[in-house]
């Protein structure tokens, strides 16, 4: 039976993974918006350390499935499962506790905050524990900082310096340092690349081959195929809120692959 | 461009960029500073009583009220919100207090009269998070609403008749400083020292700067707001009670234009308007440079309302500078990406001419 979100169990955040095993799987997802189907009966799964390429054209659910995989929106049917639990829906917080973490689009970064504070930012680490006045110890965030930073071989020079000071490839490294801080399940990148330049792009997509290589689940959402291709271990495509491949990159070619998103076959 | 010329380009524009961000604080803090004391010098050449310890207190004294209400509003606006009907909150929390001390009990005064500020700070903000309606136009709304309360309830008249015993408060000296100049100096210092090294301080300044981005960062705004408003409201409630007990008794006209000699002070102190930044520090200096600027004009013999003109027109500077600040800041951000770009390899990468080239390369 499908779990509601108040039956999410809380998940240890050093819980120990097994490459290749299922990190989530969705059977049967659909999604309405008053008359509009924007999801209908998706089914997929990612394993942890394979990157999953979730492609389609505008209007096709991608958005759409993600919120439901990040528990921004709620599925008006099917149930997602996580380590053998179902559940029907679950909460942005009951998402993140149970390890998945979304890097958005418009990176959701504090600008005026330091790179830092935004990688710990939620989980502070504490000097000294008086509940919303608890001291944070900075030593240790530094130290978190820095470690996540150089999981995924990024070069931020200076992490005490102010996020609205940095480039758009390093201010992309710093969110995803930040997912990779908090996730141990499932990194959502939601278009990474988008807004960066050639160079940026090729470091954007050199972190997030690390954070798979770490073990994590990752699903990245791309409308460009080259990049795709470079990055996916599988891709699934999406046209009209269906699922119209899932399947290893190197079965499908990008003519293929583009026919389907586009329904042009 | 070759590639000396594009990597000069990119250190320049990151070195400008730092500059800024590093110069800012401190300049505007060194500013403020040296404004105040050659000022006071200008004064105290002109009048000699300026400087004198008697006099100094008083100035003190005077504002110690704006500057504890002043903590309060530099919190709130730092975590992006404003509460504009503090003055009426001030007046609220004074004939309050006055009333009860005179009719109940002068500790039970103080108490009542500083949590009515509070109350009413936190009603601003739960109208303000439950309905979503801009602070702007809530509090504008309490400050009339406010007011009106505290006309009826004093009948347009004065709080008199209040017990000696409840002037203990605002008269009381400790060391050479009058009570309120060393409660604002200890909200002052508690509250830089939350902004800036707890928990609490980082997810004001995170709300303040991007309220999405901190909500998809899994923290909720709510309690956040609504506590930053309970604050706002708590002290200005106290700069009441304070100015109820130093004065011995309270007016129904208490507090008005407060709020805009408190929002003058945090704006000048470096406090963006837009929330996100700020410093105590120069809440803390501003409020000292128009509490002395008023002193100063009086203690020069010229006409008073010179002291409106200049904290309205210290509004507009304030403002007006934030704004250019941005700008430039915004200029220096264009630079940088342009270098950026440029360092990337600019439109021959974006059209994917070399995109190959670059691939290989890696």
């Amino acid at each position: 039976m499908a779990r509601s979100v108040s039956q999410v169990d809380s998940i240890s955040q050093h819980k120990t993974v097994s490459p290749g095993s299922v990190a989530i799987e969705c059977e049967g997802i659909s999604r309405y918006y008053g008359s509009v189907r924007a999801l209908h009966r998706v089914s997929m799964s990612i394993s942890y350390g394979e990157i999953v390429a979730l492609v389609g054209d505008n209007g096709a659910g991608k958005s759409t499935l993600v919120k439901v995989l990040s528990g921004n929106v709620a599925p008006d049917e099917g149930k997602i499962q996580l380590d053998g639990r179902q559940y029907s829906a679950y909460s942005m917080q009951d998402a993140q506790q149970m390890g998945i973490e979304t890097v958005y689009q418009h990176l959701a970064l504090c600008d005026k905050l330091t790179a830092t504070e935004n990688i710990v930012l939620g989980r502070e680490p504490q000097l000294l524990s008086f509940g919303p006045l608890s001291i944070i110890d900075r030593k240790r965030a530094r130290q978190i900082a820095q470690q996540s930073i150089d999981d995924i071989s990024a070069n931020i020079p200076n992490i005490e310096a102010p996020v609205e000071k940095f480039s758009g490839g390093q201010r992309q490294a710093i969110a995803i340092a930040r997912a990779v801080h908090a996730a141990h399940r499932l990194i959502i990148f939601d278009e990474p690349t988008a807004a960066l330049g050639i160079k940026q792009t090729l470091a954007t997509l050199d972190a997030i081959r690390r954070v798979a290589d770490k073990g994590l689940a990752v699903m990245v959402i791309m409308h460009n195929l080259e990049d795709v291709y470079e990055i996916a271990h599988r891709i699934v495509a999406l046209r009209l809120g269906s699922v119209v491949a899932d399947i290893v990159k190197e079965d499908i070619s990008r003519r293929d692959l583009a026919a389907r998103m586009s329904g042009y076959e | 461009m070759n590639d000396t010329e594009k990597k000069k380009n990119l250190d320049s524009s990151k070195r400008s960029s730092s500059s800024y961000h590093f110069s800012e604080t401190v300049v505007r803090n060194i500013i403020l500073l040296t404004i105040i004391i050659v000022f006071s010098i200008y004064v105290q050449i002109q009048n000699d009583n300026f400087l004198t310890l008697n006099s100094i207190g008083v100035i003190g004294l005077n504002i110690s009220f704006i500057g504890i209400a002043a903590i309060g509003t530099a919190l709130l606006m730092i975590g992006g919100q404003i509460d504009l009907s503090i003055g009426s909150i001030f007046a609220f929390a004074a004939v309050i207090s006055g009333l009860m001390a005179s009719l109940i009990d002068p500790q039970l005064a103080i108490v009542v009269g500083v949590l009515s500020g509070g109350m009413i700070g936190l009603i601003n903000g739960l109208i303000v998070w439950r309905i979503s309606i801009s602070p702007i136009i809530v509090t504008l709304g309490a400050l009339t609403f406010v007011r009106g309360l505290v006309l009826i309830i004093t009948d347009d008249k004065s709080v008199t008749g209040i017990p000696e015993n409840f002037t203990i408060l605002g008269r009381t000296v400790v060391l050479g400083l009058p009570l309120p100049v060393i409660i604002f100096l200890v909200i002052g210092v508690l509250a830089g020292l939350i902004l800036s090294f707890t928990r609490v301080g980082l997810r004001i300044r995170a709300f303040g700067d991007n309220k999405a981005g901190a909500e998809l960062s899994g923290l909720s705004g709510r309690n956040l707001t609504l506590g930053l408003f309970f604050f706002s409201g708590l002290v200005s409630g106290l700069a009441g009670v304070l100015a109820t007990s130093r004065l011995g008794g309270a007016s129904p006209n208490f507090g008005i234009g407060f709020e805009l000699e408190v929002i003058t002070a945090v704006v000048l102190g470096g406090v963006a308007i837009t929330g996100g930044e700020g410093r105590i520090t120069g809440v803390a200096l501003s409020v000292v440079l128009l509490g002395v600027v008023k002193s100063g004009i009086t203690a020069l013999g010229l006409d008073p309302n010179i002291g409106r003109l200049i904290v309205g027109g210290a509004l507009i500077g304030a403002v007006a500078l934030n704004q250019l600040g941005v700008e430039r800041h915004n200029r220096s951000r264009r630079k940088q990406a342009m270098a950026e770009f440029a360092a990337d390899g600019g439109v021959a990468d974006r059209l994917g001419l070399t995109k190959s080239a670059n691939r290989d390369g890696d």
